[in-house]
């Protein structure tokens, strides 16, 4: 896609292209390669996180007034696309790629000088609190209730599915600060310290035996009403930005490219039906890419995006899990083998079948696939409502 | 970027919509055989001038043109040779043709008078074409060639040793063709070639990078055409599935056809992306990596499928009959999908030639 950028951004894409050649180690490299859970573990991102931000990189769709880049919508992409095809870690998102962009859209001024500086920093890890064991797609029937006293809430309920949270220092949540009328209306967004009093994790194994996922149980935990994010009751709107900016990261594609790469100089030799199936693949990411390329425009541009973005998380889980399953499939009786400690170097094939486990979470969070078909119905007035 | 098409394209593209929406009705888009009319039409605005090279008397138009038509030839399930006739054959006619050639058979493809099949393929098989006595004497031979029924001549690409030549053979000069009908209602035409020789004016001088660009253009041409298929597939469904009513409501009310619908249009802007790409600059040389025109017709075919069947779907009992477009589009889309990429060999009978290959 190269010859698609004009002189000024192939310098641009160079300078990417230098900084990372230069800045990957091995050890970099090989962390992202071997890991298995959706988010690199922080032994892995977080020393990457670190470099991005002593090179002013980290927050690169950020404006510049907060710490970021002021990189044009192009520019980002370019930025993804390179390093997930250098096999860059993958960053951990909360902070930087779903709650930043909410706090400098609706936080007050102390939240932007306090939290922002810290998330790039590292020194704020965050989860995200926003399903519950009875609430996941219907997120809006959440439960777990913040009761206003004084200047404080307290707030009692329980989380799950709360990626990372076991390294997490804060989480922010969706929390119940009304109970009548719509449910949509009563919900409001806190900022909740996770090293507070009645706050307790408590992890998940998942099938793959990693540990990526927790639950986290809040019993009378006291939360200072300046850490709520834009007015009570705002939290359903705040929500739907963010999960807005969730699903629609610009450079998945580049991701899914990388995998099949991957797994090409991994798996050899690769019966000639799996190569085929592969090659499907790859055909549809070379697709999205495309696809995902024409978003972008459509913003830079200034052009309503709509439609065109809200199928990428829909794609992208698609085409992950084909990529792990096509991986498992080629790897035979190792595909059924889960890593464990050894003597020997650990291969990425190693983790066929984790990373095939693992993935299938991708059709599930940040909204399931069948959610997103929802949602692309809705967008294009599929409804059998009668217009007149 | 050249992602957004330019003024000029929009110009060209909303010409033809415009054309098409006025002649296409739905009993043409059901007829056996493209529409005198509608190729006239097309003539007469310039279109095959537009895409024919600046050497053969057109304007040179490239992939981003051979998209912008074909997608509304698509949309309007418009069966046209335009693909093999003017992206293929003319393009290797109008780039390397002599003057004569191009004098003899290029004033009429810029008319819309005269059509050339397009017997090039870049299959291991093939015909072949040996010099020998002032004359070109053909072997093996050539099948699955669109538009042989009607084609004024036949671009043939044959092999010659190590090397291949193009030749421009008037249709009448060969045995009478094996024609068979495809489900798009075009016809398709095979001929055993084995003692068949041509004037030495036939050659046409070009080498191995025109021809394969033409059957690039060719397969591009497909690939437009099969997304406008899908578009017209996928809003036919969804305008149906507003209107039909079952069990007192809109059928477009069940989660489950919403989902259907869903799929279609991201698999509709799939489908565009991906034709978009091998429309770009470097195509099939970028990191598509070789045999990209030939790899994006083989998936864009396959969604296209996919986009039919659910589309079939949508419309019940009414979607497997004749009556509406979406059965002559799924129609048009298993003759596109399986046309102009390599296939396996049958050999026509009695033809020694092919039975050696």
């Amino acid at each position: 896609m190269d010859f698609l950028l004009d002189d000024g951004l192939q310098k641009f894409r160079d300078e990417v292209r230098a900084f990372l050649s230069s800045s990957l180690t091995k050890e970099l490299r090989g962390g992202a390669l071997k890991g298995t859970e959706s988010i690199d573990d922080p032994a892995i991102a977080g020393p990457w996180q670190d470099i991005l931000h002593a090179r002013g990189w980290l927050a690169y769709a950020w404006p510049k007034s907060h710490g970021g880049t002021g990189w044009s919508p192009v520019e980002r992409w370019i930025f993804e696309r390179e390093s997930a095809l250098a096999g860059a870690p993958v960053l951990p998102g909360m902070g930087l790629k779903l709650l930043g962009p909410v706090l400098f859209t609706y936080g007050s001024e102390f939240q932007k000088a306090y939290f922002l500086s810290r998330i790039l920093s590292r020194e704020h890890f965050w989860a995200q609190g926003f399903s519950e064991p009875s609430s996941g797609s219907d997120l809006a029937s959440l439960r777990t209730e913040a009761v206003r006293i004084g200047d404080r809430y307290v707030v009692n309920g329980q989380k799950i599915w709360t990626t990372q949270a076991q390294y997490a220092n804060w989480m922010f949540a969706l929390v119940r600060t009304r109970k009548d009328g719509r449910p949509q209306e009563g919900i409001s967004f806190l900022l909740i310290d996770m090293t507070s009093p009645g706050v307790e994790v408590r992890s998940i194994r998942s099938a793959s035996l990693d540990h990526e996922v927790n639950e986290v149980f809040l019993s009378d935990v006291s939360v200072p009403v300046e850490n709520r994010v834009g007015e009570e009751g705002q939290g359903w709107s705040i929500a739907k930005f963010l999960l807005k900016n969730e699903r629609g990261s610009a450079a998945y594609a580049p991701l899914v490219l990388a995998r099949i790469e991957a797994i090409r100089r991994n798996v050899v030799p690769m019966t000639p039906i799996l190569a085929e199936r592969l090659e499907d693949v790859r055909q549809e990411a070379l697709a999205f890419e495309v696809k995902e390329l024409r978003s972008v425009l459509d913003k830079q541009e200034g052009r309503e995006v709509g439609l065109r973005s809200f199928a990428s998380k829909l794609i992208v889980s698609e085409l992950l899990q084909d990529c792990d399953q096509i991986l498992l499939e080629s790897l035979g009786p190792e595909g059924a083998i889960l890593p464990y400690p050894s003597e020997r170097e650990i291969f990425p094939s190693d983790y066929g079948a984790a990373r095939y486990l693992n993935g299938r979470a991708w059709s599930i969070f940040g909204g399931t696939s069948e959610i997103q078909l929802n949602i692309i119905a809705s967008a294009l007035g599929i409804d059998g409502r009668e217009r007149r | 970027m050249l992602l957004t098409p330019t003024e000029e394209q929009v110009l060209i593209k909303d010409t033809v919509a415009r054309l098409l929406r006025d002649n296409t009705d739905s009993a043409l888009q059901g007829s056996p055989a493209v529409s005198a009319d509608i190729w006239a039409g097309l003539a007469e605005i310039g279109i095959p001038a537009w895409l024919l090279p600046e050497r053969g008397g057109g304007m040179g138009g490239g992939n981003r043109e051979i998209i912008q038509l074909s997608r509304q030839l698509g949309y309007a399930l418009c069966v046209t040779p335009i693909s093999e006739s003017i992206f293929g054959a003319g393009y290797i006619l109008g780039e390397v043709g002599s003057d004569a050639q191009i004098k003899h058979w290029g004033e009429g493809l810029l008319a819309g008078t005269h059509h050339i099949a397009l017997a090039a393929t870049d299959a291991p098989w093939g015909p072949s074409a040996t010099f020998r006595g002032g004359e070109w004497l053909l072997a093996g031979h050539i099948r699955y060639v669109r538009w042989l029924d009607m084609a004024d001549a036949v671009l043939l690409v044959a092999r010659d040793g190590p090397e291949f030549r193009a030749l421009v053979i008037a249709r009448d000069m060969l045995p009478a063709p094996e024609l068979r009908q495809l489900t798009d209602l075009s016809v398709i035409g095979s001929v055993c070639l084995d003692g068949v020789a041509v004037p030495s004016a036939s050659l046409i001088d070009a080498d191995s990078s025109v021809i394969v660009a033409a059957i690039d253009r060719t397969r591009l041409g497909y690939a437009a055409h099969l997304a406008g298929l899908c578009d017209r597939v996928f809003e036919d469904a969804r305008d149906y599935a507003a209107e039909r009513r079952q069990f007192k409501v809109p059928i477009a009310s069940f989660q489950v056809i919403q989902h259907y619908l869903a799929r279609m249009f991201v698999n509709c802007e799939l489908v565009q992306s991906r034709v978009l790409r091998s429309g770009l600059p470097g195509f099939g040389q970028d990191e598509d990596g070789p045999g990209g025109p030939e790899a994006c017709l083989k998936y864009v075919g396959r969604k296209a499928l996919q986009i039919a069947q659910s589309g079939t779907q949508i419309f019940g009992g009414m979607g497997i009959t004749d009556e509406l477009p979406v059965g002559r589009a799924h129609r048009q889309i298993l003759a596109l999908k399986a046309t102009h990429l390599p296939s396996p060999l049958r050999p026509l009978a009695g033809c020694a030639a092919g039975r050696s290959h």
